[in-house]
């Protein structure tokens, strides 16, 4: 089957197949910062934003998708203009490998553009669908809190 | 010295070269992967796609063999692909409500837990604490009331609210009209060619909790304990018991129920609750790692604690556990 997609602003025209998930077509599409993981939901790793929406695309079948708009790690910012997040888990020492930051950086500006003073509890709740095997959290959890203390006068 | 020797030297070491010298595949470009999955789509039989975009279209599209509703959640991609024939995706459709009115609660099919906890206030409404502390963020995002009533896997966090505030559901196809949850889940026939379009609770002031049997946060419960009761004047005026994960998949506890029903509250209610507890009649099967007997003796000590939680009904919500 065939059909439109909206990648981080640009509209592309794909040919898919109606058993495949959204990990697989856009990491062949060359969105390789939408990272593999679990392939099962638990990990987090291949988090993207679907209309907005917070959703693991390694469960999300791919025909289902098409027509909406679909915002990857990188269509957040760029190496030379960072968003807030971006910025804040690079200061705040929050990335060691850096396989789960795509996905916490994702999960982070979700959650900030609902809540943007959430508490620590809420955090965790919100990053809950996040594994990283190196950071111990702690300094993700920082770098949450320091986005959203940058992000909140200008409300970017 | 010749620095056009040295500039060359610096090259060579460069990542791009050494991985050159490896002689690994090249990585193949945008158009060349575009080209590349076009060649494989081909190869590949087709799952049938079909886009209602409204409610008319879904008797005879459902009519047709094979055809299963997709809401978007998780369960068809963890059921396995192989058999699946042809999908609706029931996006389109306006299933994606929630009314409250005169004690009522018609919630839309096609509500993702977060969206149905949101629309209930998340610390608030007992099914929208249970719903909060089902899966993770992103999951919760996803998964559909309407999908999750139909799949009814062992671990629902949506199943024993919903049972306990005996909901009814609206149905649209081979077997239209309103149905009662219970009647929906015991004759599976019902299930055939069929739509869940809206689930409606009778939402009364009850006084809640709902326990949730796991080992961490974001671990499937292996049991869960949902309680609605109302008092008054210092008595139990009626209480509703639903456990989900026993054997038969979930229980209602009407011997329980009735043994508490009409007592009175005394200011220390554990002599009540021990004999509630006695009273719990209930098997499971061994998974997790936990044993027949230790799920047993969980649910009885779990059932004690759930229910002086909803008699002092105002626990705080902590996903995970208690709520």
């Amino acid at each position: 089957m065939t059909g439109t997609l909206s990648i981080n602003g640009t509209e592309l025209r794909i040919s898919l197949r109606g058993d495949e998930v959204l990990l697989d077509l856009l990491r062949d599409l060359g969105y390789t910062e939408v990272k593999e993981g679990c392939r099962e939901g638990a990990c987090g790793s291949c988090l993207v934003l679907l209309e907005g929406v917070l959703v693991n695309s390694c469960q999300v079948l791919a025909a289902s998708a098409l027509g909406r708009e679909i915002t990857t790690v990188k269509g957040l910012g760029t190496f030379h203009r960072p968003h807030p997040v971006q910025e804040a888990f690079v200061e705040a020492g929050a990335v060691q490998c850096g396989f789960c930051t795509p996905g916490m950086v994702l999960a982070t500006f979700a959650l900030l553009k609902k809540n943007p003073r959430p508490s620590e509890e809420q955090i965790r709740h919100a990053l809950d669908g996040n594994l990283c095997r190196c950071t111990g959290y702690v300094k993700i959890i920082e770098s949450v809190k320091l986005a959203a203390e940058r992000m909140a006068p200008d409300g970017r | 010295m010749d620095n056009s020797l040295q500039r060359t030297k610096a090259a060579d070491i460069r990542p791009r070269r050494l991985l050159d010298s490896l002689d690994l595949p090249r990585p193949r470009t945008h158009t060349e992967s575009v080209a590349a999955r076009k060649e494989q789509v081909n190869e590949v039989a087709e799952i049938q796609w079909y886009f209602p975009n409204e409610l008319e279209e879904v008797p005879d599209l459902l009519a047709r063999e094979g055809v299963i509703p997709h809401s978007g959640g998780t369960g068809i991609l963890w059921g396995g692909m192989t058999r699946i024939r042809a999908l609706m995706d029931v996006s389109r459709l306006e299933l994606k409500f929630c009314r409250i009115h005169g004690g009522t609660i018609d919630l839309g099919a096609a509500l993702s837990y977060s969206e149905t906890a949101a629309a209930l206030g998340e610390s608030g409404h007992l099914l929208g604490r249970s719903l909060c502390a089902a899966a993770t963020e992103p999951l919760r995002n996803r998964i559909s009331l309407g999908g999750s009533i139909s799949m009814f896997p062992y671990w629902s966090d949506l199943m024993g609210p919903l049972l306990a505030y005996e909901a009814e559901l609206s149905l649209v196809g081979a077997n239209g009209g309103a149905r009662g949850l219970g009647e929906y889940l015991q004759n599976r026939d019902l299930r055939q060619n069929t739509l869940i379009t809206s689930i409606r609770l009778q939402d009364r002031s009850w006084q809640g909790a709902y326990y949730r049997h796991t080992r961490t946060l974001t671990d499937r419960p292996a049991f869960s304990i949902t309680v609605l009761l109302r008092q008054s004047a210092g008595r139990i005026e009626e209480v509703r018991i639903v456990v989900v994960g026993c054997s038969g998949r979930y229980k209602r506890l009407s011997v329980v129920e009735k043994l508490l029903e009409g007592s009175e509250v005394p200011s220390d209610p554990s002599e009540l609750l021990e004999q509630a507890a006695q009273q719990l009649d209930i098997d499971f099967s061994a998974r997790m790692g936990f044993s027949t007997e230790y799920l047993r003796a969980c649910a009885a000590i779990e059932l004690k604690r759930t229910l002086a939680s909803a008699l002092g009904s105002s626990s705080p919500s902590k996903p995970g556990s208690r709520s």
